[in-house]
């Protein structure tokens, strides 16, 4: 087992098979596994530890953050403007040439960004849809 | 010219815009306009100038439209097939040659016949589909 590991921090986007220019530090996943809740009941007196899976939250995310200029305005409103169906890719290697791909389908752009006009905005944006896949 | 229709060996995914991916199995190539002149002229240059570094005295126009049919019953464009190793052997820029190939790709070609070719479509083409294809192109689009 390696004895060090390295965190990947720059990623590709991809938004309907168009690259995206996004800041660093910005891209974040979520894998829409959903969440589970546990609590415990009463058997005979027993414990017993009841799991129940919340299947309202295995939604897939990918948020990611474009450097505020007037062509990543425009391309935040044309993903907005094209409305579900969107398809999201983020792939990317670490240093020791380990790769993380993950496909995000039935995409839609959930988030109605603000767009500041101003040294260093950026504009915010975040495609909710199917759990992510392994690609 | 026609279009020339140029089936992957490895299908690559796309997004056609219905929320999912599929495989696509072929690109569909326009021929050339006025718009990729440009691009057309230093693919053809860099053509030219290796053919005459590595095969000076060769006459090309011999080998227009001629085809050649293969064991496998695959039938290939031997000018594709010239014109690509006298690239690789007359010292062409290949690195050139490609960056101006994707860019041709990238404004004449559909994929699946539906999608405008993007750079991710290209990255994610397999080499020997890349390779077949340039030599399709030039093949089909860059005889005369």
């Amino acid at each position: 087992m390696a004895d060090q590991e390295i965190i990947l921090t720059n990623a590709s986007v991809e938004v309907d098979d168009e690259t995206v220019t996004v800041e660093g530090n910005s891209i974040a996943i979520k894998e829409g596994q959903g969440e589970s809740t546990t609590k415990a009941a009463s058997n005979g007196g027993n414990i017993v530890v009841v799991t129940s899976e919340d299947i309202t939250t295995k939604i897939g995310m990918v948020k990611f953050e474009m450097p505020a200029s007037v062509n990543s305005m425009n391309l935040a409103r044309d993903f907005k403007a094209r409305g579900a169906g969107r398809v999201v890719r983020v792939s990317g290697l670490d240093p020791a040439g380990n790769r993380l791909g993950r496909t995000l389908t039935q995409g839609v752009m959930t988030n109605d960004p603000e767009k500041a006009i101003q040294s260093e905005g950026k504009v915010e944006v975040t495609f909710e849809g199917a759990p992510l896949a392994a690609s | 010219m026609e279009t020339l229709t140029f089936e992957l060996s490895t299908p690559i995914k796309y997004s056609p815009g219905t929320g999912a991916e599929i495989d696509g199995t072929h690109i569909e190539v326009s021929p050339p306009n006025g718009k990729i002149a440009h691009l057309i002229g230093t693919l053809k240059a860099e053509i030219m100038q290796a053919t005459k570094t590595s095969l000076d005295g060769i006459d090309l126009s011999s080998l227009e439209g001629k085809q050649v049919e293969k064991d496998n019953g695959d039938e290939d464009d031997e000018y594709g097939e010239f014109a690509f190793t006298a690239l690789t052997m007359g010292g062409a820029d290949m690195k050139k040659v490609f960056v101006t190939f994707k860019e041709i790709m990238k404004s004449s070609a559909l994929m699946g016949g539906e999608k405008p070719f993007t750079e991710p479509m290209w990255n994610r083409m397999d080499y020997p589909d890349v390779e077949r294809c340039l030599k399709e192109y030039i093949g089909n689009f860059m005889k005369a």
